[in-house]
């Protein structure tokens, strides 16, 4: 569609940071509970009271500024930002306009433009007969909003960038990143040309609260708006809504109509000053990426590409199949061979059992070492993949997987007993042999088949191979 | 043996060691004569319960003073209307930290007093609940906004009273009611639970009857406060009763050019008084010109415009407060708005929404912003070379009620010498030096570098003491 090329969309992604308490109070930092329980004179905005910045805030914000490569403003400032709404007590409400905490970085194909600390507001609920309730639970909470450059092209774009973020944050474990509960929420902005074309996105489509409502929502307003250029008609800069039930944008008001938000800096509070030992420090502490944990899997382990992003896709995850990986490097297998082994059954069989709730890997019954007590067995050939599936499910409702190896599953034929039977089977078959050296080497499976046969399933097919190998070579009729 | 003009509280702490009984008796009576004045003065505007007897003060340093709350600091239970029809039915749920560490210390707080609504004003004129006037004269204003902790503390209704001042508002009325006016360094006490008007230039202060008595009050409450960002404490305030300190040496700059300045004749003789005066006490006297001081009203109009305008967003009538009737929200917040404001108000919200605004912005803020550092750094200069400033705290004695109610400009006037220390965020004291040919009260304001309060008190109470008032009077 050419009438499309030429838009450019640009995000603006609200994280709500985990930080126990509240950005300007103490009280606790919980959008949920019994309507205006978590609420004090502070972050009701009485009169008198005076927000004072939370410590707690500033590593999180480091980290995720950090892991998004911005550079971080030593001196950043507060400023007010003036409306009316029921759910914003003081009417006003504390961001960072002018100097944000950071500027700059790269999130997936975009640019950033800054990273800011703000605090959101209550939520109100309309009510029939042009009531509304107000809960201030929320009111207070500490978010760090994202602006990235507007550099993406389409809905699939903006999507990987916010699924790309929501992954971050939960490595970094600074938010539990659920769109559903608001934890992570995204403005869309789309307009023309490069940077907008300076005067700014026609159109800015808040509150998009699943990754799937973000791309049909930019889709669609390019294709609105591709429209309506096509068929001359003029644009007008709009704020629209989205409506999850229609799964439409809808027009919310017009830019004209906007209110002019009277910034200025925050009186009650000092500049946010950061040193140099604090980024210091958050640099140390800050844990394995999402990115440079995938390649470590691909690289050093020698995991497929789709395999390896699929681990990475939580930490929960992630840290549940490196575990695995290093429990079973205790147990003296090569960590590309462990990795191997697990990456196939947690693909397979784990994730099938955790139903994409990957925080639900912390206290599921069967735990990375006893996985690994499973996977060792079958490793180093003292039970097979067949054997193992037979004890699986016994061993994820909990029961303990080293005495499900010992007892439950008769142990496989041993190596002199393989050797004996292949013997016997070889002798047998004198003729094939005789076939088999002279060149023709899918005969092989022939005798694996008649040697498993004969071991009624339990050998490991490997170790029978390697014993054939053996006999065949010095096999003399 | 206890007659004459209400104690200060230094002087009460003698007479009560010399015969306790004695002292309460008269102390009982001298109160009640004060407070049957008080309905003509209309300082107060609501008595605040005794403490319950548990709750007797304790052997504080400031155990058994009564003490007077401007009605914008908090003290829970107690109305904290801010003169303001808006807030008339508020009871803050909160202690002010100075509130707080006042009771500590033994005070008991036994009333509130009126002033101009919010803060914005320099007459008390401008208050919706209680009208002040001087105790001096009922015709004359008190002065504001403070002006009904002034009356009060003028009117021997208690010992001291805690003021605001945000462009002169504790100074002005003091300078009106003849009582001492004490403003500190911007972040030398917390603010938490004074009801905000211009956070960047608000400050607490005390009205009081002596230097001694205001220092006491001041370093009780000043200090770092978790629950203000802005507080400090550095450099402390050593906790120590005041000891006065020679004028002997100490480089005094003194306004050069007060001619130009539109300044009443009483107020410019008595100027020059309070300058051969502190000559003749040993001061070196070095005049410097303050034609910066003309911009400061200017840059303080639009200042306090603006982060009043803001401060005052969050009296919607949502959770508090006057709610009008209406349909929606809106409608409703925008009634209990127009009823609840008085006009000087609205004018002022409306002033500072403009200069915030898309356009004005750079031309008003952000100028306005600029000319208070350079009005600063004019300060820092002067600072290099003087110990401290003294001049006049208004251009004019207590003036007449209704003669500045109805043309704002000239009410802001009165503020002329006390915005710019207010601008600087430097302490000042004003210390009532003097009459006019009518018998009323005339002060020198005392204005010192930054965090000096010490100082700052210690030259005001030998300047006091020189001219046999203050702790020693009586």
């Amino acid at each position: 569609m050419a009438e499309t090329a030429g838009f450019t969309v640009g995000l603006e992604i609200h994280v709500r940071l985990n930080t126990p308490h509240k950005i300007f109070c103490y009280c606790p930092n919980r959008a949920d509970g019994a309507p205006n329980t978590h609420t004090c004179p502070v972050c009701l905005g009485l009169p008198g009271t005076l927000p004072v910045l939370n410590p707690e805030v500033k590593e999180p914000a480091l980290r995720l500024a950090l892991a998004l490569g911005c550079t971080i403003a030593r001196v950043s400032e507060f400023s007010r930002k003036n409306y009316f709404y029921p759910d914003l007590p003081r009417n006003y409400q504390i961001t960072q306009q002018r100097w944000p905490l950071a500027t700059g970085g790269q999130l997936e194909e975009v640019g950033l433009e800054r990273i800011h600390l703000e605090e959101d507001a209550g939520r109100s609920r309309h009510q029939d007969g042009g009531w509304n309730l107000v809960d201030l639970n929320r009111a207070g909470t500490p978010l760090a909003e994202i602006v990235t450059l507007p550099q993406l092209r389409d809905g699939a774009g903006a999507r990987r960038v916010l699924a790309r973020l929501r992954q971050l944050v939960r490595y970094l474990g600074i938010s539990d990143g659920d769109m559903e509960k608001g934890s992570l929420r995204c403005d869309a902005n789309v307009g023309l040309g490069p940077g907008h074309s300076q005067a700014g996105p026609w159109v800015e489509v808040k509150n998009l609260n699943s990754l799937r409502f973000v791309q049909k929502a930019v889709d669609q307003e390019i294709q609105r708006l591709g429209k309506a250029l096509a068929c001359g008609q003029p644009l007008r800069r709009q704020t629209r809504g989205w409506d999850p039930r229609t799964g439409q944008t809808y027009a919310q008001r017009l830019k004209e109509e906007l209110a002019d938000y009277l910034y200025f800096p925050e009186p009650d509070l000092p500049p946010l000053v950061i040193s140099a030992a604090a980024i210091e420090a958050v640099r140390r502490n800050q844990p394995e990426l999402p990115g440079a944990r995938q390649a470590r899997y691909e690289e050093s382990w020698g995991l497929s590409r789709d395999d390896a992003a699929t681990l990475c896709r939580t930490p929960q995850l992630a840290d549940y199949f490196d575990t695995t990986v290093q429990e079973l490097r205790t147990r003296g297998f090569r960590e590309a061979d462990g990795a191997a082994e697990a990456a196939r059954w947690i693909l397979s069989r784990v994730l099938a059992a955790v139903d994409g709730k990957d925080e639900s890997l912390k206290v599921i019954p069967l735990q990375p070492s006893g996985l690994a007590a499973l996977l060792a067995a079958r490793l180093d050939g003292r039970r097979t993949r067949q054997q193992i599936l037979t004890i699986w499910e016994p061993a994820m409702r909990g029961e303990d997987p080293v005495s499900l190896v010992e007892r439950e599953v008769p142990p496989g034929p041993s190596r002199e007993q393989i050797q004996t039977l292949a013997q016997q089977i070889l002798a047998r078959d004198a003729h094939l042999v005789a076939r088999f050296q002279a060149g023709n080497p899918a005969l092989l499976n022939h005798f694996l088949g008649n040697v498993m046969q004969a071991t009624k399933g339990r050998a490991e097919p490997r170790t029978v191979k390697e014993i054939l190998l053996e006999l065949l070579a010095g096999f003399s009729p | 043996m206890i007659d004459g003009p209400a104690p200060t509280m230094a002087r009460a702490r003698r007479l009560r060691q010399e015969d306790a009984a004695a002292f309460q008796v008269h102390e009982y009576r001298r109160l009640e004569e004060s407070r049957a004045r008080q309905q003509a003065l209309g300082a107060i505007t609501h008595w605040l319960p005794a403490p319950g007897a548990t709750k007797v003060p304790q052997a504080g340093p400031l155990s058994g003073f009564d003490a007077a709350l401007k009605a914008n600091i908090a003290a829970a239970g107690a109305p904290t209307h801010c003169g303001s029809l808006f807030l008339e039915d508020y009871r803050s749920p909160f202690d002010a930290t100075v509130v707080r560490r006042l009771r500590e210390a033994g005070v008991h707080f036994s009333a509130v007093t009126a002033m101009d609504e919010f803060g914005m004003g320099s007459s008390s004129e401008f208050s919706q609940i209680g009208r002040p006037v001087n105790p001096h004269d009922p015709r004359l204003s008190a002065g504001g906004s403070s002006g009904g902790s002034a009356a009060a503390v003028a009117a021997g209704h208690v010992y001291f009273a805690l003021g605001s001042d945000t462009g002169g508002s504790v100074r002005q009325p003091a300078h009106c009611c003849g009582v001492v006016g004490l403003k500190p360094t911007w972040g030398r006490v917390s603010r938490h639970g004074l009801v905000a008007f211009a956070s960047s230039l608000d400050t607490i202060g005390v009205l009081a009857r002596c230097v001694a008595d205001a220092w006491d009050v001041l370093r009780t409450m000043a200090g770092a406060d978790p629950l203000d960002a802005t507080s400090q404490d550095q450099p402390a305030l050593e906790s120590d009763y005041l000891t006065e300190q020679s004028w002997r040496g100490v480089v005094c700059a003194v306004p050069e050019d007060l001619e130009a300045w539109d300044v009443d004749h009483a107020v410019l003789a008595h100027q020059k008084e309070n300058e051969a005066h502190l000559r003749s006490l040993g001061a070196t006297l070095q005049p410097v010109p303050l034609k910066r001081w003309g911009d400061g009203l200017a840059i303080y109009t639009v200042l306090n415009a603006a982060q009043a305008a803001s401060n005052l967003q969050r009296f919607d009538g949502t959770l508090y407060g006057r709610r009008g009737a209406g349909s929606s929200h809106r409608e409703s917040l925008v009634a209990g708005r127009t009823a609840g404001f008085g006009p000087e108000v609205q004018r002022r919200i409306l002033l500072g929404c403009h200069v915030l605004s898309g356009g004005f912005r750079d031309r008003y803020y952000l100028r306005a912003r600029a000319g208070r550092q350079a009005l600063t750094e004019n300060f820092r200069h002067l600072f290099g070379g003087a110990d401290i400033l003294a001049g006049p705290t208004a251009p004019t004695a207590a003036f007449p009620l209704g003669t500045r109610l109805r043309d704002p400009v000239a009410m802001r006037r009165s503020d002329i010498f006390t915005v710019p220390a207010s601008l600087a965020g430097l302490p000042a004291v004003s210390l009532p030096t003097g009459t006019d040919p009518a018998g009323l009260p005339l002060s020198l304001q005392l204005v010192a570098p930054w965090w000096r309060e010490r100082r700052l008190c210690a030259l005001a109470a030998s300047l006091e003491s020189s001219l046999g008032k203050g702790d020693s009077r009586g």
